[in-house]
């Protein structure tokens, strides 16, 4: 016979009225019950693809594998469990990011990569690892350290996210961030050095493609991923009107890089 | 003696209810003072002309300021009126809040004086000297407060008098840890920290300019301050995230100890909501990050308790309104007050009576949706007990959400204890209710259609939907500075949802319901 606190009997013995709640709150996404949401840095305006490099890798990595989902839009990576965007609400309220996104989706619309043999997972890994130190460095670089991307392009799109004076504080607030952690990797910027890094890498890129309609064949994979988001971004987002962004420019000596973006973009984020 | 200036009306405390023996020695002394009155009172219109006013003891003070302050005496006529604006003088002085102590002493000048004024033979002079004592500049103070969830340190450092002019410099510091939760939940995912606080401030006080038989209350005493802020506080407990909150304030406060009150302020807050917990419910992740609150606010306080803590008897009234959308990307206006009225039915027996109730509302063409660190919460030991702490209203999973609508009621009865009638311990006999309401009203899971909402739909539907209700008996004892109170509470009614903490309930703070 188990030992029941007196307090506990009495709060039983007597009568408590209860009210239906005055609240239910909203199912949270706000959706249609089982379609996973891509929570993404807003796009600009002409385009469905974001002006982030990290959620465009998603949003392209998720339309390669056929991944069934919707986008949302938000600028607060606050909202996200890492503190980054982009975040994935799973069809059964999970919140994922980064590689749980990659693992999510490889569990429920199949592997991309099953196909490859192990050299060109070597490659795939090796390349990956390429495209996301030395191109996203020089584009982090260009866009807070290349003055007139900075003042036209990267200031702009965070300063339109909050009032005045609290934009101008955390866009510097931002860069500040930004700052420390390209510091983290290298001791000293260089602008050269950044940017003949990113060209060894584009030119390494270009010769991998060759000729074909993904790097590793007529498939995409995450290193499609992952290059097409960079390089999207680079020609979309560094484009001034009378000025060479030397980044861009030298994207746009790879004939096919360019050709390979603008295909991916027009098969898989074309507006219709 | 028929025509002789009215002395300043003061303001009586209330007589006592228990009337106290007065003893032979307590009644001679009351005799000689009211002699001394008498004389005072009956040579009142005695012609009396100031000669000079002698100020002793000012050191850091500004003597153009203090000067001005008491220069209404020289005006005097009469020996009423010397007294009169003397008393005037010495309370302008404490108002500057620089001085320990204001002592007046009335003079004969030096002789030969009358001899040489060139106003007029035969009038009687007299020398008013002002002997003030200033405070220490310097003032450093550090202590522990407590409250229901967490027990703050603080530390407080103050430079008064900064530029000899009654302004002041101060310096808080607290900081809070939770040491319920750090012993009792085993998820070590609870930082034990619930907040932290840091305030600069800079007062300086409005003086007007005095006036010949003018009386100082005409003027409520005024201050202006400047601050800057920074707060963070830790909502896990209830609501999933910390909030950090920077900000910028003016105001204006003036103060009546009978007309109460004011303060006027203008507000800028850059509030970060971060830290989202990892199982937090929607409703809180989508109201992460940045904002910006631009807001005016005035609020009134009238409190005429004769004790705070555990009052006996008197009246308390407080009103807060807040407009906040003048820039920055929060839009609502906001209303709130609160009502007590406590009855002393004899016997040591105390009746006291509470109302709060809060409306708040977006601004008309505002699209900017309301977020939770802007809302209500309710439920509590000092709210309504028997509830735990915000326990009232919305929630979504573990988070209470706040609502934008809400009233609460309080009944409680104090009774002596036997054996200590005296002492500040009584029993505590209480029933309390409340409901707190969300904007948009839904009751199934489909998506809330926003429907407009004025204040008059919105208290309809307040007041037309049952509150949540407890009742209880406990103990209330009073500190110096807070109320502690240990109650037994039943929740009686109650809405799905309604996070109980029925049974023994802690309660410790300074504001109950």
């Amino acid at each position: 016979m188990p030992w029941v606190n007196p307090s506990t009997k009495l709060q039983n013995a007597l009568p408590l009225k209860t009210h239906p709640a005055v609240f239910v709150p909203a199912a949270w996404p706000a959706e249609p019950a089982g379609v996973p949401i891509l929570y993404i840095f807003p796009p600009s305006k002409q385009a469905i693809t974001s002006v982030d490099a990290e959620c465009v890798k998603y949003q392209a990595f998720l339309a390669f594998s056929n991944y069934k989902h919707t986008i949302q839009e938000c600028h607060e990576p606050g909202m996200s469990p890492s503190g980054q965007l982009p975040f994935l609400i799973a069809s059964d309220g999970r919140i994922l990011t980064g590689r749980q996104i990659v693992e999510e989706v490889k569990n429920t619309a199949g592997d991309l990569e099953s196909r490859l043999t192990d050299v060109e997972r070597a490659d795939l890994t090796s390349f990956t690892l390429l495209a996301e130190t030395k191109l996203d460095f020089a584009l982090l670089f260009t866009l807070w350290y290349d003055n007139r991307i900075r003042d036209t392009v990267t200031f702009p799109m965070y300063e339109a996210l909050y009032p005045w004076p609290l934009n101008k504080i955390l866009s510097r607030q931002i860069r500040a961030e930004k700052t420390e952690w390209m510091l983290s990797r290298k001791s000293v910027l260089k602008r050269d050095e950044i940017l003949s890094d990113a060209k060894q890498a584009l030119a390494a890129l270009s010769t991998l493609l060759g000729s074909q309609l993904f790097f590793f064949g007529s498939k995409a994979s995450f290193l499609d991923a992952v290059v097409f988001s960079y390089l999207h971004v680079i020609l979309s987002q560094l484009a001034l009107p009378g000025a060479d962004v030397p980044l861009r420019e030298a994207v746009m000596r790879h004939d096919n890089l360019v050709q390979y973006c603008r295909r991916v973009f027009n098969t898989f984020f074309a507006l219709t | 003696m028929d025509s002789q200036p009215p002395l300043p009306e003061m303001h009586q405390p209330p007589p006592s209810a228990s009337a106290a023996v007065i003893d032979d020695a307590a009644y001679f002394r009351q005799n000689e003072a009211r002699r001394l009155t008498d004389l005072v009172t009956s040579s009142q219109s005695r012609p009396l002309h100031v000669h000079s006013i002698r100020i002793d003891g000012i050191t850091h003070t500004r003597s153009t300021l203090v000067e001005q302050l008491v220069s209404p005496i020289l005006q005097s006529e009469t020996l009423g009126d010397v007294i009169a604006e003397s008393r005037e003088a010495c309370q302008r002085l404490n108002r500057l809040g620089v001085f320990r102590d204001v002592a007046v002493t009335l003079d004969t000048p030096p002789r030969g004086v009358e001899a040489g004024g060139a106003a007029g033979v035969g009038r009687e002079l007299v020398d008013v000297v002002l002997t003030v004592k200033e405070g220490p500049r310097f003032y450093a103070r550090t202590g522990a407060d407590f409250s229901n969830y967490d027990t703050t340190t603080n530390i407080t450092t103050k430079i008064s008098n900064a530029l000899g002019g009654g302004e002041y410099l101060e310096a808080n510091a607290s900081y809070a840890v939770q040491p319920g939760v750090a012993l009792n939940e085993s998820a070590a995912a609870f930082a034990s920290e619930t907040g932290s606080y840091f305030q600069l401030l800079a007062s300086k006080p409005l003086l007007p300019t005095p006036r010949f038989r003018r009386a100082n209350r005409a003027d409520p005493e005024a201050r202006i301050e400047v601050a800057a802020y920074n707060t963070n506080r830790n909502a896990q407990l209830h609501q999933s995230h910390d909030e950090q909150t920077k900000g910028l304030a003016v105001r204006y406060k003036t103060a009546d100890p009978y007309y109460g009150n004011h303060e006027f302020a203008y507000d800028v807050a850059w509030r970060h909501l971060h830290n989202i917990a990892a199982d937090a419910s929607g409703s809180i992740r989508k109201d992460a990050g940045h904002t910006l609150k631009s807001a005016l606010s005035h609020s009134f306080t009238r409190d005429h308790r004769d004790d705070p803590m555990l009052p006996t008897q008197g009246t308390y009234v407080r009103v807060r309104e807040e407009l906040a959308g003048l820039g920055g990307d929060v839009q609502f206006a906001k209303g709130e007050a609160e009502g007590q009225y406590i009855r002393n039915l004899g016997h040591g027996f105390t009746l006291s009576s509470t109302l709060r109730a809060g409306l708040l509302m977006p601004l008309p063409n505002s699209t900017k949706p309301i977020r939770v660190n802007d809302r209500f919460v309710l439920g509590g030991p000092n709210s309504v007990r028997g509830f735990a702490q915000s326990g009232v209203g919305p929630v979504d999973k573990k988070d209470s959400l706040g609502g934008t609508a809400y009233y609460a009621l309080g009944l409680s009865l104090f009774a002596p204890l036997p054996r200590l009638a005296d002492k500040p311990i009584k029993a505590h006999f209480f029933a309390n209710a409340g409901s707190l309401l969300p904007s948009t009203i839904s009751t199934s899971t489909t998506i809330a259609t926003p429907t407009p909402t004025t204040p008059a739909t919105q208290f309809s539907t307040l007041l037309s939907s049952p509150p949540s209700v407890s009742a209880g008996v406990g103990l209330a004892v009073r500190f110096s500075i807070l109320r502690l109170e240990l109650n037994y509470c039943l929740p009686l009614v109650a809405r799905a949802g309604d996070r109980m903490a029925g049974g023994l309930q802690f309660g410790v703070g300074v504001s109950y319901m």
